[in-house]
């Protein structure tokens, strides 16, 4: 009796906090197709792709709009340091898990010390950052160097624990296995160590991608004149609002989530293959 | 590595937050004057209330955050059976927690301004004859959005613990005479508490850094801890900022070690 109650009930708010989560986003992405003298709200008026093409400096209609001009190359910037921070973040996380699988002297408090980008407030971590180039080295913020590495002391932290899971769900006898039969320690690492790593690996390069596109709080005062996409976006909202805040919305939303989507597919892929249980296989996409 | 790139800044904030400073530069000599900007001469009544103002906001929208997200969780990890609807759902639910907070927040603004989604259909509707201001810009309106912004945070990691629970550990307990309801007090709660743990530490550290939601969503009439902090930068005041980031690391690291003795997060992975 009980059970016929409590499962549309969760299932119905489930779905209802469902439409919080996504509906404000279509409502963003329907407002991006506004005509030119469309407002920011509804009814849209003559819809068409006005303020996409104005973005992207094509239809410009004597319209002077500072920042929407820069929101291009913003975009760009913010995915060069994704991809950048990408690789660097998984390689450094690989290392630290790796030193993780065995226990050594101080292992827990590197631990904790390796999670302090995660625990420490974001801005408090930009500001000691901005400090640091601003009054004791003296050199100049910059969205390719302070900004990348501002992103990576927020990324790492993610690598390092979803590889550490992948490690801990890991059987060493696959690879003491290899050894007995005679492969040289590098021919484990690369035929036996590394293939099993792949879900871990891709799950890193999620997150680190996806949190350095979105970071926002430690970049806004190690950023430097060139913006990076959020950054940018702060900008505007507290400036003079127009619709082409909904196309950056969109647009980077989009390409978020198709990042996302491939990565999670490649991801499953690769689990079904080392044959997991299905439980397990949920833990390694949700950590 | 983290040393350099959090430690050191972290180590060079608290160090600067007590130098003077002259000119828009530090000067290698000890004083508490920052700090004397933050709680002398009355200024205290506004820091402590600010700060006592945002760890309550902090509670009610973590409190409103583990109700929302428990059921969810409970749900998926429990009463739906098949594998495959189960993970597509779970993603559905945690896919934005990889999208950005900023724009996630900003969508909310063509919903509750004054010529937004709701504002409009309800007076075309008749039932409001002017538009509700208080829509956008209020306190209710920050802690909506806040709820949807960070409940994502939550639903994963109490999903993980729940999934975890053996079938058998469930049947047992009902085969051994426990209710439903008891169950769910003596074995389902008392287990997930280290994913509602992981959930508001998470949750915790990026409320206590959002100056943005504050500033957008509460029209700047919602002062909250950070946005002192994006003040005194935009007041090139860099040694009151420094004061206040200190204050709220120490603040948050304290946080954040009371959970960690309550749960070790090393064993849980």
């Amino acid at each position: 009796m009980r059970r016929d109650i409590i499962k549309p009930l969760f299932g119905a708010w489930t779905f209802l906090v469902l439409l919080g989560l996504y509906g404000p986003f279509f409502v963003m992405a329907t407002l991006s197709f506004t005509g030119q003298h469309g407002s920011m709200t509804f009814p849209l008026k003559d819809a068409g792709l006005f303020w996409y093409k104005f973005m992207f400096g094509m239809d410009a209609h004597g319209i002077h709009d500072p920042i929407a001009q820069h929101y291009v190359g913003s975009l760009f910037r913010s995915l060069i340091i994704a991809l950048i921070v990408t690789f660097i973040s998984t390689v450094l996380g690989l290392t630290a898990a790796q030193a993780f699988r065995n226990r050594f002297r101080g292992s827990g408090v590197t631990f904790y010390l390796f999670l302090m980008g995660m625990i420490t407030p974001g801005i408090a971590i930009g500001l000691g950052q901005a400090f640091v180039y601003e009054f004791l080295l003296g050199v100049d913020k910059n969205w390719l160097t302070t900004t990348l590495i501002s992103h990576i002391s927020w990324t790492f932290p993610f690598c390092f624990l979803v590889l550490m899971v992948n490690f801990n769900r890991f059987d060493r006898s696959v690879e003491e296995a290899a050894a007995c039969l005679g492969a040289s320690h590098w021919t484990v690492y690369k035929t036996v160590t590394l293939p099993l790593l792949v879900p871990g690996l891709l799950a890193s390069a999620l997150f680190s991608f996806t949190l350095s596109f979105d970071e926002f709080a430690r970049s806004v005062f190690v950023i430097g004149v060139k913006s990076t996409i959020p950054t940018m976006i702060l900008g505007a909202q507290t400036n003079a609002l127009r619709p082409t805040i909904y196309v950056v919305g969109t647009l980077t939303t989009v390409l978020s989530m198709t990042v996302i989507v491939i990565l999670l597919f490649m991801i499953k892929k690769r689990v079904a293959k080392t044959k997991l249980k299905p439980g397990e296989r949920l833990q390694e996409e949700t950590a | 590595m983290t040393v350099l790139f959090v430690i050191v800044p972290l180590a060079v904030l608290t160090l600067f937050s007590f130098l003077k400073m002259e000119h828009y530069r530090f000067r290698p000599e000890f004083t508490l004057e920052n700090y004397a900007g933050v709680f002398a001469d009355g200024a205290w009544v506004f820091t402590l209330e600010t700060l006592l103002k945002t760890l309550g906001m902090a509670v009610l929208v973590l409190a409103l955050v583990i109700l929302g997200a428990y059921p969810i969780a409970y749900f998926l990890a429990r009463r739906v059976r098949s594998a495959v609807l189960q993970t597509v759902i779970l993603l559905i639910c945690i896919l934005p927690f990889w999208t950005s907070y900023v724009i996630r927040m900003i969508t909310w603004v063509p919903i509750l301004a004054n010529t937004g989604i709701v504002n409009s259909t309800l007076l075309n509707m008749g039932i409001i004859k002017t538009p509700i201001t208080t829509l956008l810009f209020s306190y209710k309106a920050m802690i909506l959005v806040e709820f949807f912004l960070w409940v994502v945070f939550m639903i994963g990691p109490i999903f993980w613990v729940i999934a975890r629970i053996p079938d058998e550990v469930m049947e047992a307990s009902l085969n051994l005479g426990a209710s439903r309801i008891k169950r769910f007090l003596t074995i389902t709660l008392p287990l997930s508490v280290p994913g509602i743990a992981t959930g508001i530490m998470f949750c915790f550290v990026m409320i206590m850094s959002d100056f943005a939601t504050p500033k957008i969503i509460g029209g700047g009439h919602y002062f909250m801890f950070a946005s002192f902090i994006d003040n005194s930068m935009q007041n090139s005041e860099f040694a009151l900022a420094g004061a206040y980031s200190t204050i709220m690391t120490v603040a948050t690291l304290l946080l954040v070690y009371l959970l960690f003795r309550t749960v070790d997060l090393k064993k849980e992975l």
